[in-house]
């Protein structure tokens, strides 16, 4: 009982069990462990118990899409310059890579879709104090905020690989035409990785149950 | 009343008599009542550079209004007014603001009137008692004559605004040589307004003194009978309400001169007196700015009222005061319709019954009863239960208010439950809002199993109970119920700064962005591009 984390009493007990069945084995009265002077209101268990999981949840959403969008962008943008570059002296280069900015685009695509996965496990619930919203809100509105910043940055990382790796396909092709297929490969390995990113963040938000 | 009797006399324009406020017909002496002429403005005094002087409308209304001080309306409007002086002045006082002062210089030809070490400190503002104390010699001594000039508003920055602006032309010259020459002197730099009042209350009171009111026409006919104790009051020319600083140097000057008057023809005569010269109302009101660095928020759009502060209600147990309880408003409503306020019969008239109170060291109860609190209810008693436990987790004694009682005539019984509510035993728990609403940062929750609570809705604003460790008759230190972070400042706190992170990374990125430069040979052929591959 005392090594549990003061804010995850609740769900040690199952839902809808009274906080207060043992009074005297709790830390104190009320949710969290504090004397509330204002030195105090920095508590982390008041900080975390009062922010309301639907922030938690609608942050997730929203850096899930955004920050998937900025590794795409970013991704375009290196290969994209790249292409464009190259395709100045070697014309024939244009067509064929085109392909390295479809992966860079699947990133964005891949961001999009877990962003509207994650938005349908957003129901509204009824309560106000921490034992009215109960662990299962919290525990909602923190999966949703990790697996959206879990999805998030590794589309990031992922469009930034996939561009370089574009970028550097572009330009060797414009060089020597056979070099291309061998290239994609390592693109096709970067692309891997934001898959993962959406793998688990599916995952994290399978047994999101709000409301 | 008194302005009904400025209403009647002002509309009859009887002559003046002089009469007290608190009871008529002191002296039918005829008396000249002051003519200065009037040196006022109808418009209203605009702002000044921040300084913002009192509005002058209500000098200019006419006595009809029976809820203004018409005394001053009186002085100007009302030529042949009774001198109702010193009831006047009284009135007038009382419609200055409390918390405003004015100065006070006095000065007298005995030594020693006031002791030399009488350290007035800055910013220190001269209460009644104080002045009372100051004054005290003037009061005891044999033949005392006392002249009050009275201006109608008059402020300590007044004497160096007006000396200084106005280079060689110093208005206040009489008065700055009578407390340089006189033998003993004081200058008060701020006496509040209610002490002045108080002041001239006790004037009026004391009855030995031989009130005279003095123009500046008779002032050399004046019979000062030096034996008697004597008092003449001056009221001087009142300043222009609005900013014209010259016609407010010359009135000033003229009321220097009048003093200077009066004065000096006193001193020829011979006889020992004292002079107070002060004012009515301050001329000058700076806005009161309270630039505190306070480590706790503070609400700015609710400025507290001082409405009607009432002390807590004390139960005590035997000798000790075991609970106090204090709230703004206490109040419960009755299936949805009946609003019973509890307040006043609470904390005003302490029409409430605490004989049912418990207290010990791990449990006490709060038992208010009252009687007929409304009509259909006979009998009502709330009833507060708090324990006091030790916890061991935190190793501390938390007092928490458990459960609250509502019984109806002594059989309906409605029971609450309390979540939230609680502060460790050595504090006082203080929360803005409690009750039944949902909205409430503590509440009171319904037992389910209880069918009678549904009836009663409960609101006690500003709460503050304290059942435990009472020391000294007073609250300890008030845990509250809302702490300085509140839910939402965490919010947007956390999603600003998520956001504002994202911004920079993404300015960050486009100001890496450059073009590249490597082949760039200014000097060397331009690019060719072939046309056919």
């Amino acid at each position: 009982m005392d090594a549990a984390p003061v804010f995850l009493r609740g769900s040690l007990r199952g839902p809808g069990a009274a906080i207060a069945a043992l009074p005297s084995m709790s830390p104190s009265p009320g949710f969290c462990f504090t004397v509330r002077a204002w030195e105090e209101d920095l508590d982390p268990c008041r900080f975390l118990t009062e922010t309301s999981p639907y922030m938690w949840s609608n942050l997730g959403i929203g850096l899930a899409i955004s920050l998937s969008v900025v590794g795409a962008a970013w991704g375009i943008y290196i290969t994209g310059s790249s292409i464009i570059g190259g395709g100045v002296k070697a014309p024939r280069i244009k067509t064929k890579n085109l392909v390295s900015i479809i992966f860079c685009e699947a990133v964005a695509i891949y961001g999009i879709i877990m962003a509207i996965v994650i938005s349908n496990m957003a129901e509204p619930f009824t309560g106000v104090t921490p034992e009215e919203i109960g662990a299962r809100n919290y525990h909602a509105g923190f999966s949703m905020f990790g697996a959206g910043l879990t999805v998030g940055l590794c589309n990031l990382f992922c469009g930034v690989c996939v561009g370089i790796v574009g970028s550097g396909a572009a330009l060797a092709d414009a060089q020597n035409a056979s070099l291309f297929v061998k290239i994609l490969i390592v693109e096709i390995f970067g692309s891997a990785i934001g898959l993962f990113g959406v793998i688990v963040a599916i995952l994290q938000t399978s047994k999101v149950k709000m409301g | 009343m008194l302005s009904l009797q400025c209403f009647t006399s002002c509309l009859n324009h009887k002559p003046a008599s002089i009469r007290n406020m608190s009871n008529s017909q002191v002296q039918a002496k005829e008396v000249h009542v002051l003519k200065f002429p009037v040196l006022l403005e109808s418009s209203a005094s605009p702002e000044r550079g921040g300084i913002r002087l009192q509005q002058p409308e209500r000098e200019v209304r006419l006595c009809t209004r029976s809820d203004l001080p018409c005394a001053g309306a009186m002085a100007r409007l009302c030529p042949a007014a009774p001198a109702l002086l010193l009831g006047s002045l009284a009135l007038l006082l009382q419609t200055a603001l409390a918390v405003h002062h004015v100065p006070m210089l006095l000065w007298s030809t005995r030594r020693s009137q006031w002791d030399p070490d009488v350290a007035v400190h800055e910013g220190q503002v001269v209460s009644a008692q104080e002045l009372t104390v100051l004054l005290q010699p003037l009061f005891t001594q044999n033949s005392r004559n006392l002249v009050l000039f009275l201006q109608d508003r008059l402020s300590i920055d007044d004497f160096t605004y007006f000396s200084e602006s106005y280079g060689n032309k110093n208005p206040f010259q009489n008065v700055q040589e009578f407390l340089q020459s006189s033998p003993s002197s004081l200058v008060l730099p701020a006496v509040d307004c209610e002490a002045t009042k108080y002041l001239l209350n006790v004037l009026q009171e004391s009855g030995d003194w031989k009130l005279t009111n003095v123009t500046n026409l008779s002032v050399s006919q004046l019979e000062v009978n030096a034996s008697n104790p004597n008092l003449l009051v001056v009221q001087l020319q009142p300043l222009a309400s609005d900013l014209k600083d010259i016609s407010t140097l010359e009135a000033i000057s003229e009321n220097d001169k009048i003093i200077g008057r009066v004065t000096k023809d006193l001193q020829q005569r011979g006889i020992n007196f004292s002079v107070i010269y002060t004012a009515v109302r301050p001329s000058r009101i700076s806005r009161k700015t309270d630039v505190v660095a306070e480590l706790r928020r503070q609400l700015m759009a609710a400025e507290e009222e001082e409405s009607s502060s009432y002390p807590p209600l004390n139960v005590t147990i035997g000798n000790d005061t075991c609970i106090l309880f204090y709230a703004s408003n206490f109040s419960l409503k009755a299936n949805s319709s009946v609003l019973i306020d509890l307040t006043n019969a609470t904390f005003l008239t302490q029409n409430v019954d605490t004989s049912a109170s418990e207290c010990s060291d791990s449990n006490t109860t709060l038992s208010l009863k009252y009687t007929r609190p409304v009509n259909g209810i006979s009998s009502l008693e709330i009833r507060f239960l708090m324990t006091n436990k030790f916890y061991e987790v935190s190793a501390r004694r938390w007092s928490t208010l458990d459960s609250v009682e509502i019984v109806q005539d002594g059989e309906k019984l409605a029971k609450f439950n309390v979540s939230g509510i609680s502060a460790p035993a050595e504090y006082s728990f203080h929360c803005q809002l409690v009750g039944t609403s949902n909205l409430y940062p503590a509440r009171l929750n319904r037992d389910p199993s209880n069918n009678e609570a549904k009836n009663w809705d409960v609101f006690i604003s500003k709460l503050q109970i304290q059942g435990f460790n009472i020391i000294n008759n007073q609250f300890s230190y008030a845990s509250d119920c809302t702490g300085f972070f509140t839910p939402g400042i965490w919010m947007g706190l956390v999603t600003s700064v998520i956001l504002l992170w994202i911004l920079t990374y993404g300015i960050h990125m486009i100001m890496q962005l450059t073009t590249n430069s490597r082949f760039d040979d200014p000097k060397g052929p331009a690019l060719s591009v072939p046309q056919t591959e």
